[in-house]
């Protein structure tokens, strides 16, 4: 039994991780109706910055340096690239985000060369501790607290702000919201910016030997991936659906894991994603598209 | 910033500008003109003529395209490798509008489908070679109808991430499957039979045969898609590219025809699969990544999705640049990252993009139409004349 609860704590933890990952993608497919492939990528160079700065200038400013920088790159994907194609199709969008996560990913294992796997998680990694009699690994608590702050302060300010109003405003209809006086070029910076930002975190605890595994930063693009099928299960349109997507995700990689084998804990994820889709095409909490021809 | 209005005047003007430029004369213009002036049979002895000198290639050699530090005609069958998967490929992205992120997964089904029947290091029964190439074609082609069933009634945004996941799935199964043998792999992989001066003429180290069977799959491939795309079954693909709804509304079965254009792609992609495995004699886990999955996106959008030819030139090109060209060899997946964006910001339509001509009796109306004006023309100057 303690086992079992053991692997749901340790689920939850890198499902909170892969939520933050989907909300940012959701986030940004909302905003500009473009599949982000460059996603694992933004993870990528959060904690590249974050671990060239940590000698320096230690871990806590090292953190807060990398989500910024990851933050900045979702805005200048945007700003720089996407903006000045708003006419292309969306797969070309897509395409485009492509090439950049091929640019970003190929740059940054250059950079990182085959020296030690580097590690981002210092004041948590490799430390176990007791939850309500359970011994768990620290990163995984970690995570699910830092994740549910964050997600929390995301819905307020979603619900509440009038940058939320703009962002649901937006998505909702871009040309009634535009004529509404709502800058819409804002939205969407602001948009991969949030997204951005999300990766940064979210690198913080995929870098780790808890989550990450023996290779650290260099398999984080890889450990990223998950947030596809995670946003996927969620519904690609829905904020809240990519955070139970993400926890779904986690759940069921940390449960096959455990029970089955390691190697079968990825294919479980897009096995459930299949289910997931076969019973509900637009995902658990999408909205079915209606086009008017 | 500009108002709405101006946006959706802005786009309206840029869809314009996309279907304009498709008609207006581009560089080869001139090729363009003298190629539609020639009648059938000398269109097809040009085509004829092309086809000889690139059979010669291997053994020409010339010394412009010549690789420096690499067997010529081995480049050359990887260049014919990536242009058969891109022409694949090319039938579901490029022909019907379904971007298709895990084509590797295809890819790797057919390379297992000729090992596991021919190698030596497998349990299973021994068939020859030739007949893993239809076997192939079979098992991905019934891959694609499976992965296809469930996945094609989701909208284009779903449906990449969902091909993204089965190219990992895939990869996936061939590592932890005990009896595709992971890392360890498949070796001496079997190869068409054939002899010359008592020397078997298929060998993992002579290019130039290998070469000149995937150009005759690349001509049979060819056309037959050729064919293909001047029926009902291009026509329906072209309808679903341009507008699923729409199509839908004018009664194509557009499930029906993504799934066939999914099941034909795939059936192409396991055929390149089991002539690849074929041609290097080994078989294991890691040939299958995501990035070259990707490689094979940039090979069909850098030469033109929707346009045969130019996805196959792109596909060659994309073999190509990095073992001319030794120096960017390590840098291949950033040069090709660096064209993709380029290529989507300034020329989404690819090097030679499709032109949607009227389909099936295209040229015999072109034809009709170029005599009514010369007519027009005709009588305008006898008018003028009298």
């Amino acid at each position: 039994m303690s086992t079992f609860l053991q692997v749901i704590v340790n689920g939850l933890g890198q499902g909170a991780v892969f939520a933050l990952l989907a909300l940012g993608f959701v986030i940004i497919y909302k905003a500009t109706e473009t599949i982000n492939f460059a996603h694992g990528s933004l993870v990528l160079i959060g904690g590249y910055v974050a671990f060239a700065v940590k000698p320096h200038l230690g871990w806590l400013v090292a953190a807060l340096v990398g989500v910024l920088v990851a933050a900045i790159a979702g805005l200048l994907i945007e700003r720089v690239l996407l903006a000045h194609s708003r006419n292309a199709s969306p797969d070309s969008l897509a395409i485009l985000t492509i090439g950049v996560d091929v640019i970003i990913l190929t740059e940054v294992t250059r950079r990182l060369g085959t020296a030690a796997a580097p590690f981002l998680g210092d004041p948590y990694d490799n430390k176990a501790m007791q939850l309500l009699g359970l011994t768990v690994s620290r990163t995984y608590v970690v995570a699910l607290v830092v994740a549910a702050i964050l997600i929390g302060l995301f819905f307020l300010a979603f619900r509440y702000t009038s940058w939320g109003l703009e962002m649901r405003a937006q998505s909702e209809n871009r040309e009634a919201s535009a004529l509404m006086g709502i800058r819409s070029w804002r939205v969407t910076a602001s948009a991969w910016a949030v997204g951005g930002a999300l990766a940064g975190i979210a690198v913080l605890f995929l870098a780790t030997n808890d989550i990450g595994g023996g290779s650290g930063l260099l398999s984080s693009h890889t450990v990223a991936f998950a947030a596809f099928p995670a946003a996927i299960i969620g519904g690609l349109t829905s904020p809240g659906g990519s955070v139970v997507g993400g926890l779904v995700v986690g759940l069921a990689n940390a449960i096959a894991a455990q029970y089955v084998s390691l190697d079968f804990a990825n294919v479980a994820v897009y096995l459930v994603m299949l289910v997931v889709l076969l019973a509900r095409p637009a995902g658990l909490f999408g909205k079915v598209e209606q086009l008017r021809v | 910033m500009t108002s709405p209005i101006e946006d959706v005047a802005a786009s309206q003007a840029h869809a314009d500008e996309q279907a304009e430029e498709t008609r207006k004369p581009t560089r080869f213009a001139g090729l363009q003109r003298w190629w539609n002036g020639l009648a059938r049979p000398q269109q097809w002895l040009v085509l004829g003529l092309v086809a000889v000198l690139l059979y010669a290639l291997p053994l020409l050699n010339p010394p412009l395209l010549t690789t420096p530090g690499y067997d010529f005609p081995i480049v050359l069958c990887d260049m014919a490798r990536f242009a058969l998967v891109a022409l694949g490929l090319n039938v579901v992205v490029g022909q019907a509008g379904l971007l298709d992120l895990g084509y590797i997964g295809f890819f790797a089904v057919g390379s297992y489908v000729a090992a596991l029947w021919t190698s030596t290091d497998s349990t299973m029964v021994k068939i020859p070679y030739l007949a893993t190439l239809p076997l192939a074609m079979i098992v991905t082609g019934f891959v694609g109808v499976v992965l296809g069933l469930p996945t094609l009634r989701l909208r284009g945004d779903y449906l990449a991430i969902v091909t993204l996941g089965f190219g990992e799935i895939i990869r996936l199964l061939a590592t932890i499957i005990p009896a595709l043998k992971g890392n360890t792999g498949f070796q001496n992989i079997g190869s068409p039979p054939g002899a010359w001066n008592g020397k078997p003429v298929f060998t993992i180290t002579n290019g130039t045969p290998w070469f000149w069977l995937f150009l005759t799959v690349i001509i049979v491939v060819t056309l037959l898609l050729g064919n293909l795309e001047r029926s009902r079954v291009g026509r329906a693909w072209i309808a679903i590219r341009e507008d699923e709804d729409a199509a839908e509304v004018m009664g194509v079965p557009t499930f029906k025809f993504k799934l066939w254009a999914f099941t034909i792609g795939a059936a192409i992609g396991g055929l390149s699969g089991a002539l690849f495995a074929g041609q290097i004699g080994f078989v294991n886990n890691q040939k299958f990544d995501v990035a070259t999955s990707m490689l094979f996106i940039a090979a069909v959008v850098m030469g033109g999705a929707g346009n045969k030819f130019g996805a196959m030139i792109g596909g060659a090109i994309v073999a190509y640049l990095p073992y001319r060209f030794g120096f960017i060899a390590d840098k291949k997946y950033l040069i090709f990252g660096v064209v993709l964006v380029m290529l989507m910001i300034f020329r989404p339509q690819g090097l030679f993009g499709a032109r949607n001509h009227l389909l099936a009796y295209g040229r015999s109306i072109k034809r009709q139409a170029a005599r009514l004006r010369r007519d027009a023309r005709g009588d305008a100057a006898l008018k003028e004349g009298a």
